[in-house]
């Protein structure tokens, strides 16, 4: 069974972002062996699984309304409005250490971003693009041109994002699952 | 660019990176907002597809890994609002019994799939309604497009798709976020002043939540009956709505109207004569008597029946001191370069009591009921600067529609004016109040036309539904560049229009006759008597840039008058057109410019030109060639006007028609002689034929010029690189083919190119530009910016108003944010003077 230090769906769920692990000894000890050899036989494997949860709120008791998500399977329905919260979960099902691990997600047009939604581990950089993909910066920018006919920089709103990217600073070791999230607003 | 002053939020970006990735950010954050979003949200059976994609590396080779792939279908969910679209009582003005009321109701298909709608027809509306019976349902309008025939919705109801073939998808179908506009008519038979006519347009007081006017709330709560209300049934079998069908409604009330408003409608004209002064030779004696008759219009309009006039409060000294007091006051300037001549002004009645001010009537805001002081004491002639006539209807009785009060006169001496003459600019003004208007609504007029409460060329009233319209009355100062063209109240255009009269000396010798513009013979051009003018426009066949050719149509005629200003009857006085280089060799005045050193735009008249002069039944036409003058274009003699008494006037047309191939957008001069025909040669020859006068007719084959130029700008939207900076500045031709991300400037430039009113003359005709358009259509050939480049802010008008257009969609006056789809600019500019010009400036980056 592989070391998995994400949780199962029914985390998922609640949506607990787990820090990366250190990297095992022993590999460590075979790379500072023979490096090259390794690198033409042992690779890492990134897998990405992804997932979504409908946002569903249900009456529980003294009447309070509390929110849930349903997890959609096979050919789901969804409203206008809908909330819908996708799941990433990568693992390194190769031998040796993933680095520069970049997630990257493009939004489909008929969604919206959530803002202030998306979340990774302790040290990932979340950085979006309105622009399709073309760049990425952590708090996008428009011009709005004010009443007086001045243009200033303010935060761009949720139809503008185009793209999430998760970029982890650290290795990701193999046998190791790392999940990022983000909710979704059906247009 | 603006941007690269502001500073970046993003932490990680080094400065070099920083003004590139902004235009990248802006340019595609504003493109998101355009994006066509349904209102009901996404078209129903839409899959959603979802996939993640990964890189890493082994510290060496990198990797590309991608996730398993999420579909959701998007359901069908319904939706529908029934909105308050309007109001409109058939014969317009108030509410009464029998009046037929339009109340529209806008029904929209809120959700994401096709439906039919359900509406209800007269039979299921008329227990619902108040104050009036229902005679009509009909749809008139299909999104936003009226409908050449509605259709009638049966009196018993129906939904859309039994009415399909009306529909102009013949199906009936209301498409997700479509919408119709349905008029419902009703037949007022409520009798009282307030008492309410309403229309209720479905119902959702009989399902939950129980209340009226609901919109989108489900319609399976509903209980009967359901022929009453505006709900939506399924179009499109595949899917069932997740929410199930929908209902909505909207009312809209009125109320039977309160009594009629009574409006005092009046119009004020002034006339003026002159008179010469002992010394002949001098401009600087002459007398000018002004001469003001109002009257109160029997004029009743719906709504508003005619009124009384009463008094309005001004600050009038009878003796004891100023102190506010209620007349009606007919006010007016002694005007720039006169004074009064100290005889008492002449009134109508004993009723009415001659004013004066000594208040400047020129500079400041103060208008004659605010800010000015009146006396009935005269003052010392020369300090007074207005003349008015107050009425005090409080003891006399309101003036009732149909009163005519005539010849309020006073007489100025043009002490002012240079001795070698000038003209004179004056305007009336009157002010009143509606006889029992509980508001006391200002009642103001100025004169020089035929319109009441100076209202615009025949509107009435301003806004129909007036009810707190206050004048503006203006500081009194007359405009002399808004006439009243002719001198008798005939003016046109917003407000009133200025008493204009050319004063000069008696000239000597051959001005005994005078020869001028209409009813203005004394007219006054750039140098004399003998260069006065009447500036007309054609049309042309084909419109092209200044300086094209083209062949102009017919003038319509243009009126000119003669008069004998001595003591002797003129006889033998005959009409003559006149080679301009002829001309101006006689009177070294200005009659056009010679082609061989024409620095102006003022060109010789082409060759093959046709004037016609018509005096009573005789009409003699000329053709001119610049090598033989002009020649009849048949053997007749010239027109005779005969015999001038003294002091006596005719007026004469004249038409011309330039030939094709004439150069357009340029002024042309005929002058045209009157002359006493000595010899009786039937020519004019200045030596033996000592007494003459010229007058110009001046044609412009159109008279704005517009001329389009552009210049381009770095990425940075600052440097200029064609014409080669630092600018600004702009080419009609550039050479620089812009790259993506640089910036074209686009500047139309438009001028009334006619001649405007000499420094020192006046009472010639001018030319001005009205309700001019520049419309600047990116879409339409030979155009192509609109697909090849995206606006940016920073648009300019000098002049008037702007409107920003995406194709046919108006988009409003305010610029649109950079990035924003704009296509046409359209800059209306209601009044272009003579040599007034304006520019409009627009800038657009290359895609």
């Amino acid at each position: 069974m592989k070391r998995s230090l994400g949780l199962g769906l029914v985390a998922l769920a609640t949506l607990v972002i787990v820090p990366v692990a250190k990297g095992s000894p022993s590999l460590a000890q075979l790379q500072n062996i023979g490096t090259d050899i390794v690198q033409q036989v042992v690779r890492p494997e990134v897998k990405l699984e992804l997932k979504a949860a409908k946002q569903v709120q249900t009456l529980g008791a003294q009447g309070k309304t509390q929110l849930s998500w349903q997890p959609l399977e096979g050919e789901a329905t969804v409203q206008p409005l809908d909330v819908l919260r996708y799941t990433i979960s990568s693992a390194n099902a190769g031998e040796m250490a993933a680095k520069n691990l970049v997630i990257s997600q493009a939004i489909p047009p008929q969604m919206t971003y959530v803002l202030a939604t998306a979340r990774g581990n302790d040290g990932v950089e979340i950085t979006y693009s309105i622009d399709g993909g073309e760049s990425f910066v952590a708090e996008p920018q428009v011009e709005v041109v004010q009443e007086d006919g001045t243009v200033t920089l303010e935060p761009a709103p949720a139809e503008a994002y185009t793209d999430i990217r998760w970029d982890f600073a650290q290795s990701l070791e193999p046998q190791v699952v790392v999940q990022v999230a983000y909710d979704l607003t059906v247009n | 660019m603006k941007s690269i002053e502001i500073p970046l939020h993003s932490h990680w970006y080094s400065n070099k990176v920083r003004p590139l990735l902004i235009t990248a950010i802006a340019a595609s954050g504003v493109f998101q907002f355009l994006a066509p979003v349904l209102a009901g949200g996404t078209t129903a059976g839409t899959d959603i597809i979802n996939r993640a994609t990964a890189t890493y590396s082994d510290g060496t080779t990198n990797f590309n890994a991608i996730s398993n792939t999420v579909t959701v279908k998007v359901d069908e969910v319904r939706g529908l609002t029934v909105t308050d679209a309007g109001f409109t009582d058939a014969n317009g003005g108030s509410i009464a019994t029998s009046d037929n009321l339009y109340f529209d109701f806008l029904v929209t298909n809120t959700g994401n799939a096709d439906a039919f709608v359900y509406i209800p027809g007269a039979t299921a509306l008329g227990p619902m309604a108040t104050g009036g019976n229902i005679t009509a349902v009909q749809i008139i309008e299909v999104n936003g497009t009226a409908l050449g025939a509605p259709i009638t919705v049966p009196a018993g109801g129906n939904s859309t798709n039994n009415l399909a073939a009306g529909f102009p998808n013949t199906t009936g179908v209301i498409p997700a976020d479509g919408n119709f506009k349905v008029r419902v008519t009703m037949a007022v038979t409520a009798t009282n002043a307030g008492d309410p006519v309403k229309v209720q347009f479905g119902t959702t007081a009989d399902n939950t939540p129980n209340t009226q006017d609901q919109q989108n709330i489900a319609f399976s709560t509903d209980t009967a009956p359901t022929t009453n209300d505006v709900y939506t049934l399924d179009a499109n079998g595949t899917l069932a709505p997740a929410n199930g069908e929908r209902e909505a409604a909207a009312s809209h009330q009125e109320f039977v109207a309160t009594a009629p408003r009574p409006l005092a409608q009046t119009t004020l004209l002034m006339t003026s004569t002159t008179a010469p002064g002992a010394n002949a030779n001098s401009a600087v004696d002459d007398t000018i008597t002004y001469d003001l008759d109002f009257r109160v219009n029997n004029n009743p309009q719906p709504g508003f029946p005619a009124g009384s006039l009463e008094g309005t409060t001004i600050n009038l000294d009878t003796g004891g001191g100023a102190t506010p007091t209620q007349r009606i006051l007919v006010s007016t300037t002694v005007p720039p370069n006169t004074v009064w001549n100290g005889t008492a002004p002449l009134v109508p009645n004993g009723n009415w009591i001659p004013v004066y001010s000594t208040d400047d009537a020129y500079t400041g805001a103060e208008n004659p009921i605010n800010g000015v002081t009146w006396t009935t004491t005269p003052p010392a002639p020369g300090t007074v600067k207005r003349i008015g006539f107050i009425y005090d209807a409080g003891a006399n009785g309101a003036l009732p529609p149909g009163t005519a009060v005539n010849d309020f006169r006073f007489t100025v001496v043009t002490s002012g004016l240079p001795a070698t003459g000038g003209s004179v600019a004056n305007i009336g003004q009157i002010f009143g109040e509606t006889l029992n208007d509980p508001a006391n609504n200002l009642v103001y007029d100025e004169s020089g036309d035929q319109d009441a409460n100076n209202y615009d060329d025949g509107v009435f009233p301003p806004n129909p539904n007036i009810s707190d319209f206050v004048a503006n009355p203006q500081t009194g100062a007359a405009n002399p560049n808004d006439p009243d063209t002719n001198g008798n109240n005939t003016g046109t255009g917003p407000n009133g229009e200025a008493n204009v009269i050319g004063i000069l000396p008696l000239p000597p010798a051959n001005s005994a006759l005078l020869n001028g513009p209409n009813n203005v013979p004394n007219a006054i051009g750039p140098t004399n008597v003998q260069d006065d003018f009447t500036n007309v426009a054609t049309t042309v066949d084909t419109v092209g840039v200044q300086g094209s050719a083209s062949n102009p149509t017919v003038t319509a005629p243009i009126t000119n008058t003669v008069r004998n200003t001595i003591a002797t009857n003129l006889d033998n006085v005959k009409l003559l057109p006149f080679a301009p280089d002829a001309t101006r060799a006689l009177t070294s005045g200005v009659h056009g410019v010679d082609r061989n050193s024409n620095t102006q735009l003022n060109d010789e008249i082409p060759d093959g030109t046709t004037v016609t002069i018509r005096f009573g039944a005789q009409t003699a036409a000329y053709t001119y060639t610049a090598a033989g003058g002009f020649a009849p274009v048949a053997a007749n003699p010239p027109v005779v006007i005969g015999t001038l008494t003294p002091g006596q006037q005719q007026s004469y047309t004249v038409t011309i028609d330039l030939p094709a191939n004439t150069p357009q957008i340029q002024g042309y001069t005929l002058p045209i002689v009157a002359f006493v025909d000595n010899d009786s040669s039937n020519s004019f020859v200045a030596a033996t034929d000592t007494v003459y006068n010229f007058t110009n007719n001046r044609v412009y084959p159109g008279f704005i010029n517009l001329v389009k130029a552009a210049r381009i700008l770095d990425t940075n939207g600052t440097t200029q690189l064609d014409p080669a900076g630092p600018g600004p500045s702009y080419t009609n031709t550039p050479t620089v083919r812009p790259r993506p991300g640089q910036f074209v400037e686009y500047r139309i430039t438009y001028q009334n190119i006619s001649e405007s009113q000499p420094a020192s003359g006046g009472g010639n005709v001018l030319l001005t530009g009205n309700g001019l358009v520049i419309n600047e259509d990116g879409a339409t050939a030979p155009n192509t910016w609109a697909g090849v480049t995206t606006h940016r802010q920073n648009t300019a008008a000098t002049l008037g108003t702007l409107q920003f257009y995406n194709g046919a969609v108006l988009l409003g006056p305010t610029d649109p944010a950079s990035g924003a789809a704009v296509t046409r600019y359209v800059n209306t500019i209601p009044s272009l003077a003579p040599q007034v010009s304006g520019t409009l400036t627009f800038r657009r980056i290359v895609n």
